[in-house]
Parts: structure tokens; sequence; C-alpha cells
């Protein structure tokens, strides 16, 4: 048992940066999955971050900055590319802190190239980082301060008394040991669910387990019906599966995107803009052509070059911001194991990449369990219904160091952490996490896994219909029971990768449970959500669904989302409190 | 010339001793990691080794293949029979599992990069 004040779940951007607030003053206790610094998704991630364009020419000294720009200029484009969805409170306080948050970073030594007009933005915002380098430093500057690391420790559950966290029971996979960690406060920062889907772009421990803990806790979720998918991601070779250089290709090329036949496919979705429309109609223009038969053979879309000469293929990729330098992507050949892109397209398919919605929380990070704070991806707010580029790692950096913050008050207010004793939930959670050890025949924890992910891609991923999401809903039923009969067949007590599975599908299946029930209540088509039977959005469904458990049973609440947007003639006004946003849509 | 259908897989340990042997279909354009999780799906569950990012940049699944210290998920099989071994850093676990020591710099990882 280890007694901490704050306790923080996960080592992406998000965790890191919390305990660095936090250890100021509080006593740090970090746990992650895998590798510290290296297993949440900020490594692998796209690594552009926006700030807004007059910020950067003035605080960051970056050129292209444009002075026009301001910070509620970008979170008008927020509000918009999310659809109305995301809370303006929040959103106006991440657009006005990501500039000094990443001023900070800067001096502890963070590069930063820039700047990129991304689409959605009205200005160049995005700044051009590297995301390993950014885990290096933060996990440097961690080992400076007094913050006690456990690596390769699973958080399983959040032990709760009287409706307030306590701390967390975790499984250590070096000796398959329960462990207890008790804190003042606890920190959620584990990142979406990505990894619920087949075809993922994010690292292999996204399995959305934060998120779960944080449901069977009896947290408000909101916005689950909205993981986002970034069209374009590769298909083949198996080893390249997920890579996203190729949407860097279509994003800044004349790339074609082609169906079975041929057909520029987007041409019935946006004939204007064609592959450089959002991400969510790309998204979605290519799931209608999987799921009508026009898809490539192995089940996603082609994408080709071909049509450009070969030395402009050559220079374009070479310049690309993401740094192809010699066919090169991170420690990928491209020149060998790509086909030729002077002849031949590639196929690729809209990967799960983001989680939109999530964990709800007010400013202060704080969720609606008492002691639980969630930082970083996997909250709701900010996105809506559709994330703009560049907001996953700027996500992270500002609600991790505000989640820090918070749990730093937290800690020097209350004095001691509370006891447990009678009324917590440790013998069941401990139970339920081994059971799987001891049952002595029933399914594979692989195949499961395997069986989940099939039949979350077949119902609830870029294409839905009522009906397809109301039978997954009822096929969940009995996946939960297969679940409980979990059976491990291999008995080793160091790195049990099958327990660790096993653990993993019980979290998959809460949050396809609740993106499954959030996208069947939606009854429109909004940002990253299409439904074939609801297709328009729907100027009602300005509004958030959200999910609550509360003593077993699901409540659901659909509310207004927290702006309102009020449209004369051209312009559209977006306001919050007295605060207003003004936008042309021009 | 046809490319042979069944490869050997032999897991060495840091002694070079012999702990594990599989036999297993080539499949074009997997990755050696891409092979070992479908080893541990078939035939061994219980085949331990680290996966992250499965984007070669955060170095978790670094091992050495056929004698050289190289990154996993960035390695293609080429059919041949492959030999595989434990990292030369961090603290040696079990079949192909390296952790690292807590924090701080990653012992190693610019060999590989």
């Amino acid at each position: 048992m280890l007694d901490a004040d704050v306790l923080i779940i996960g080592s992406g951007a998000a965790g890191m940066l919390a305990a660095l607030e936090s250890s100021q003053t509080a006593k740090v206790v970090m746990i992650s999955k895998g590798s510290f610094g290296r297993d949440g998704a900020t490594i692998s991630a796209q690594a552009d971050i926006a700030v807004d364009s007059k910020s950067c020419s003035k605080l960051l000294g970056l050129t292209r900055g444009d002075e026009s720009d301001s910070a509620d200029f970008f979170a008008a484009d927020m509000l918009q590319e999310g659809s109305d969805l995301g809370d303006a409170e929040l959103i106006d306080i991440h657009t006005h802190s990501i500039p000094k948050e990443i001023k900070k970073l800067v001096k502890l030594g963070l590069k930063l190239r820039g700047l990129e007009h991304n689409p959605g933005h009205r200005y160049p915002r995005s700044v051009y980082i590297s995301a390993v380098e950014l885990c290096n430093i933060l996990r440097k500057e961690i080992s400076h301060r007094q913050v006690f690391t456990f690596q390769y420790t699973v958080a399983c559950d959040l032990v709760i008394r009287d409706g307030q966290v306590l701390g967390v029971i975790a499984l250590d996979m070096l000796t398959r040991s329960l462990m207890e960690f008790r804190a003042k406060v606890t920190v959620l920062c584990t990142g979406g669910g990505m990894r619920l889907y087949p075809y993922s772009t994010a690292p292999c421990g996204l399995t959305g387990d934060g998120l779960a803990m944080a449901y069977r806790a009896g947290a408000e979720m909101s916005d689950m019906e909205f993981p986002m998918f970034l069209p374009y991601s590769l298909l083949l070779p198996r080893l390249l599966q997920g890579a996203t250089f190729t949407h860097e290709l279509a994003m800044l090329t004349g790339a074609h995107a082609l169906n079975k036949r041929g057909e520029r496919y987007l041409e019935k979705w946006d004939s204007i803009h064609m592959e450089r429309t959002t991400r969510d109609i790309n998204a979605v223009a290519a799931g209608m052509e999987i799921i009508t038969g026009n898809g490539s053979p192995n089940g996603g879309t082609w994408l080709s070059l071909a049509h450009l000469p070969r030395n402009l293929i050559n220079n374009i990729v070479s310049s690309l911001p993401e740094g192809l330098n010699n066919w090169r992507d991170g420690g990928f050949d491209l020149k060998k194991l790509l086909p030729n892109l002077s002849y031949d397209a590639l196929e690729t398919i809209p990967a799960a990449h983001f989680w939109n919605g999530g964990i709800v929380i007010d400013k202060d990070c704080k969720t609606s369990v008492p002691g639980l704070l969630a930082a970083g991806e996997g909250t709701a707010g900010l996105h809506g219904a559709n994330r703009i580029s560049g907001n996953g790692l700027a996500h992270a950096i500002v609600w991790g160091v505000r989640a820090g913050r918070t749990a730093a008050k937290i800690a020097l207010k209350q004095r001691y952490v509370l006891s447990k004793g009678d009324g917590d939930n440790i013998a069941q959670i401990s139970e339920n996490v081994l059971k799987p050890l001891h049952k002595k025949s029933g399914c594979s924890p692989i195949e499961l896994a395997k069986i989940i992910r099939t039949k979350a891609w077949q119902s609830i991923s870029l294409v839905r219909n009522g009906h397809d999401i109301n039978s997954f809903l009822v096929d969940l039923r009995g996946l939960y029971i297969e679940a409980e009969e979990q059976c491990i067949r291999s008995n080793t007590s160091v790195w049990n990768a099958e327990l660790l599975v096993a653990l993993q599908n019980v979290n998959m299946l809460d949050i396809a449970k609740v993106t499954a029930t959030s996208a069947y209540l939606r009854e429109e088509s909004r940002g990253a959500h299409y439904r074939t039977d609801y297709p328009q959005t729907d100027g009602k469904w300005v509004q958030n669904v959200v999910i609550q458990k509360k003593s077993e049973k699901d409540f659901f609440s659909i509310c207004r989302a927290k702006n309102s947007v009020a449209a004369k003639g051209n312009s559209i006004t977006r306001t919050y409190g007295d605060k207003k946003y003004y936008e042309n849509s021009d | 010339m046809e490319t042979r259908n069944i490869m050997k897989i032999l897991i060495k340990n840091r002694t070079n001793d012999i702990v594990k042997e599989f036999g297993t279909n080539y499949e074009k354009g997997e990755s050696v990691l891409n092979l070992l999780e479908r080893l541990q799906e078939t035939d061994d569950t219980s085949l331990a080794f680290l996966r992250e990012c499965k984007s070669g940049k955060c170095g978790a699944c670094r091992m050495r293949i056929n004698g050289k210290e190289r990154l996993a998920c960035t390695e293609e099989v080429t059919g041949k029979d492959l030999y595989l071994a434990p990292s030369n850093y961090g603290i040696y676990v079990r079949d192909l599992l390296c952790i690292d020591v807590i924090c701080g710099e990653v012992e190693g990882s610019d060999n590989v990069r």
C-alpha cells in the first residue's frame, strides 16, 4: 500500500505536466501502463500545436504570424469546427492559456517550427514540434523532481467509498500482484479508447481504461459518440498500418482519393475542396464507399499520386512538415516498404485517431466524482463533435498543467489521506481482476478482443445506423457475459499479456456501450458522427448527450450545449455568458 | 523462384541459449512485431515482449534481430529464418522483454534509431 498526496494515472504529456505542476508542493505518485513517459499517445502525435497567430508572432517569435488573429477568433473556430457542441468556457480558457504553456516548454528546450495554415483555421496557427523531443524533455524534468513513478503498473479500478475516490488498485505486470495506491486526489491522464477499433493510429495501450474506470465510478461522460477517424491512414503493408504520413500527403498535395472503379468519390460530398475538405467529411465519404462495396480489396479506399510527375512527388515528400526526409518516417524506410508512388496507389483507411468526448470536467479539471480529476484526451468539452487540427497535444499540455494545479491545491487543503476500511470496493476489484486466472475453461481474451473490435468497427465507426447500433447493444450483453468467463491459458506470473488483454476487454466493452448508446440517442449527423438513417445535421441537436452510471444503471441526459449560436445575415455570433465571439461566414 | 512459405523463429536469451522455437507462415508486409503478435495469438500466449507506439518512435520493442539491435516494429519480415534475442540494454525480464530503468534518458536508444 502506498500513500500519496496526488496520484496520477498515465504518463503522456498531460500526466507528466500534471506531475511537474503538483510536485512543487505535494507528494506525487505516477503509474503508467507501459514504459514511463513513452507509452501514451503523446509520442506518436502528429505533433502540430495550434496557437493563435498573434501570440505565435508576438510571444513565440515565429514568422508568418498574422497579428489580426486573436485567442477569441481561435475560440470561435474551435466552436465552429466542433459543430457548436464545445463548452465555450473551457475553449476560452484553452485558447488563452496555450501560448503561455508553449512558452514555458520552449524555456525547457522545446524547439518550434512553423507556421503552417491547416484546414479549419482562419489563420496560420500550426506550430510544429517533435513529439519524441517533448516526451524526452518532460521525462528529464520529472527525473529531477521528487516524483515516484511506477511503470508497467496497470490501473484496474478506482477505490471508492461513499462516492469519494480514495485511490486505485493496480496490477504490477512484472509480478502479477495487486498494488493499492491511496491519495488525497487522483488524476486520470489516460487518453482515449482508439484501440477499441481494429484500425487505429494510436499506440497499443489506448484501450480507454481511464474512460471506463471513470464511467464505472459514476462520472458523467459526454460526447462519447464522436471518436475521430483520421482519413487516409495507411492500410498496407501491415507493418505500416496506421501510419499517418499518407494523411499529410493527401492534405498537402493534389493526391486523389479513389474507389474501386477509380472514381474520385469526394465529388459527391464536397466538389469544391475535394480531398482537402474537413477530416470528418473525408472519413464519412470513405466509410460510405467501403460499406457499399466500392472500396479496395483489403477494406479501405485508394490514394493515388500517380497523376503527378515523379520528381514533383519526391520534392513534395521531402518538404512535408512531418519531415519525410529521404523517405523515412520514424524508423521506417519508406523507399523499401512502399510501392513506387509514380505508378501505384496506396490502400488507405480512416483509422481511429482521437477521442473527442469523454469525462465531463469543469474549468479546474474536476469531474463529477469527488476526489477525481481528469485531463487531456478523454475529457469532454473542448472539441465538441470534431477536433480542429493541432489541438490534440495542446489539449494535453494546457489541461495537464491545470489538473496539476488543482490537485496541488486540494492536497494542501485536505490534511490526511482518507483511510479505507469498511464500505469500499477493494475486495470486489481484486476479485474481478484475478477472476480470469482461476477459470478452468472459457473464451480466450485475445479472441474476445478481436470479436469486440470487429463488431465495434461494423456498428459504431465511420458510418452508423440506428438498427446496427441497436443490434450491437444487444450483442454487447452477450460479450459482457463472455468477458465474465474469460480464461487465461498461460499461467506465468511475470508479464502475463493475456491477463492484461482480459482487463482491457472489460474496459473496451464499457466504452463501446457508452459510445453506442450516445450514437443511438443522437438522431442526426454531426461532425464525426454520421448516421445513414439521419444524414442531415439537425439544429435541434445543438445538445450534448451525457451518460452516467448510477447504482448499476445507465442514466442519460441530453442537455443544451454550453454556448449559444445566433445567426444573422452573413455573420454568426457565438456567445457564452457575457462573452461574445464574432465570426463571419465568408 | 518462389519464396519459402514456412519460416523458423528462434528466440534466445541473453546468453544465446535458445529458449523458444516456432514455425510459421511467411506473410508479406509484416513487421517482426506483427509476427510476434501473431505467434502470441496462435502459438504461445505466454510470449513476452513490449509493444507500444508501433511507429518506430518509443523504442519499447527494441531487440536483437539476427544479431543486430533493432526495433521490431520497423523491421520487415523477409521470409528467411529469424533469430530473436533480448536487447543488450535495460533489465532483462523474460523471452524478449527488457525494461528500462525508470525515468531519465532511454539507455541505448540512439543505437537503434
